[in-house]
């Protein structure tokens, strides 16, 4: 009787525990296997060129990319602004920045199909304490399958 | 006689011994203090900005762009207009949209979600790198 009674609870946690868990968003599918950098790359106010100082880091991304370890891979190249001024001018500000970078690694022998430049302007910042903070001037890299 | 001498001599002593005292003392030729009258004050000239000359007035036409300010790329701006958002959101300042999902959306954006890791500070050798992004 008391055996039946914990074969019965046994059954029912696991039926409802079945019942709650949540199937994973179309989203995330594969987002376990992606992974993202934030690379010291930084632009000036208003600014889509990319300095000088940081060619040799984009050389090492470049590097990196056509490395055999990460073959079949894409690339997403994240380009953000700081908060300031329009939001439609950012956007495209941004997305300038990443077509730069993407341009940048391409000249240096990274397969431009493997990549896509994306603009979010502030939509994401890094610093959402500090809109204004320089550090959101930035790109980000995203290696997906 | 003799006293109004010496009287005089006296006069003549204690005359020089103020003048020895006294703060123009030490020029030569110094007289006795005696009141003497206040210095001119100083009347600075009234100022009077620099003249320049007189610039023809121009009226602002249709065709003169808007003046150059931060934000203000044509480049960048010429972008910006084809996006498609409503103008309301494309022209908000200095903020964040109410609905910063929605709007990446009507854009087409992919929000990168996998783990990160920050190789800011310092440039990042491309063997971190390939650490970084290779799937585990």
């Amino acid at each position: 009787m008391r055996s039946g009674l914990a074969k019965f609870l046994a059954v029912a946690v696991v039926a409802l525990v079945a019942a709650c868990a949540v199937p994973p968003a179309p989203g995330m599918q594969g987002a376990s296997l992606e992974r993202r950098v934030f690379p010291n790359v930084n632009f000036d106010f208003d600014s889509y060129r990319i300095r000088p100082s940081d060619y040799g880091q984009l050389d090492q991304v470049a590097v990196a990319l056509n490395d055999p370890a990460l073959g079949g891979l894409r690339f997403e190249i994240n380009g953000h602004t700081d908060v300031v001024g329009r939001l439609g001018y950012n956007i495209s500000l941004s997305q300038l920045r990443a077509t730069e970078v993407v341009n940048y690694l391409a000249s240096r022998g990274v397969p431009a199909g493997r990549m896509q430049a994306q603009g979010f302007g502030p939509l994401q910042l890094l610093d959402s304490s500090n809109p204004r903070s320089p550090v959101n001037r930035r790109v980000e890299i995203a290696a997906t399958p | 006689m003799n006293m109004q001498r010496r009287r005089m001599a006296c006069w003549a002593a204690a005359a020089a011994l103020v003048s020895v005292g006294s703060p123009a003392g030490a020029q030569k030729n110094s007289g006795p203090l005696l009141p003497t009258a206040p210095p001119p004050a100083y009347n600075p000239p009234a100022y009077s900005p620099p003249r320049m000359p007189a610039m023809p007035r121009v009226e602002p036409s249709p065709r003169m762009p808007p003046p150059m300010a931060a934000g203000a790329n044509p480049v960048v701006e010429q972008r910006a207009q084809s996006l498609p958002l409503d103008p309301q959101t494309r022209e908000l300042r200095d903020q964040m949209p109410a609905d910063p999902q929605g709007v990446e959306r009507r854009l087409g954006l992919r929000e990168a979600r996998g783990p990160v890791t920050d190789l800011r500070g310092h440039t990042a050798s491309s063997r971190e790198i390939i650490d970084a992004l290779r799937p585990r």
